[in-house]
């Protein structure tokens, strides 16, 4: 399950962000926060925004914004930011995004389950709108301490 | 058959594409590797299939590999719909 994956001071919900910098820098900030990346990887992120664009708008509603694992990130682990308004990261595909999972992965074996935890975690769309509806960082944390159904 | 997936980091979009792709293929029966690389060290070439995003698909070293362009990462019956076609296309 995600839950082990991340803590409640990695947690933040309905952020009155306005630009997707911010919340990026937002999700960097949480990482810290919980002790999964360092400052510098907050900017890595940024810079890896700069360069190859909003493809880590996974899915409708749903951002993933990560760098490199040499970039920072000190244990595997994400970060959540719920958002009031959703913003345009600039993936058409997608459309806008009001989910941001600050993603840190080491690279190495454990990183894999990391993954897979998140992708268990949304691969359900109702997970993404139950998520949606938290108005406290605890419910998004135990709302995580459950197993999505494999609806596959 | 080898298939490839391409992100920017990759480490996280490829490496989920990658999953998904391995579970469709392994459902279907089909003998297949699947790696998974960032887009500065891609080798399309190496490779029959490449899954990724509209954009990544543009920055691709030109290659004969069949190009797969999926951008809703957590779709993976629509993953599932265009790796099957792909593998038809590739007997």
């Amino acid at each position: 399950m995600l839950s082990q994956f991340t803590k409640l001071n990695a947690i933040e919900v309905l952020a009155p962000l306005t630009t997707p910098r911010q919340a990026i820098e937002e999700a960097g900030k949480l990482l810290v926060a919980g002790g999964f990346a360092t400052p510098a990887y907050t900017q890595a992120m940024l810079t890896s925004f700069q360069t190859n664009g909003a493809y880590f708008v996974i899915a409708p509603g749903i951002a993933m914004p990560h760098a490199r694992p040499e970039s920072g990130v000190l244990v595997n682990g994400i970060s959540l930011l719920t958002l009031q308004t959703p913003l345009d990261f600039g993936n058409a595909a997608n459309g806008p995004a009001d989910l941001i999972i600050g993603l840190a992965a080491t690279g190495a074996d454990r990183h894999i389950q990391l993954i897979q935890a998140v992708a268990q975690a949304f691969s359900a769309r109702w997970r993404y709108r139950q998520l949606m509806s938290c108005t406290t960082s605890k419910q998004v944390l135990s709302l995580l301490e459950t197993d999505a159904p494999d609806e596959r | 058959m080898r298939v490839l997936t391409v992100c920017g980091a990759g480490v996280g979009t490829s490496l989920m594409e990658k999953m998904f792709a391995e579970d469709i293929l392994n459902d279907a029966g089909v003998d297949a590797q699947v790696d998974n690389a960032d887009i500065s060290s891609a080798t399309p070439n190496d490779y029959d299939v490449v899954i990724t995003t509209s954009m990544f698909a543009e920055m691709l070293p030109a290659n004969h590999a069949q190009v797969i362009i999926h951008d809703n990462i957590m779709d993976q019956a629509g993953l599932k719909q265009k790796l099957l076609a792909a593998l038809a296309q590739e007997d």
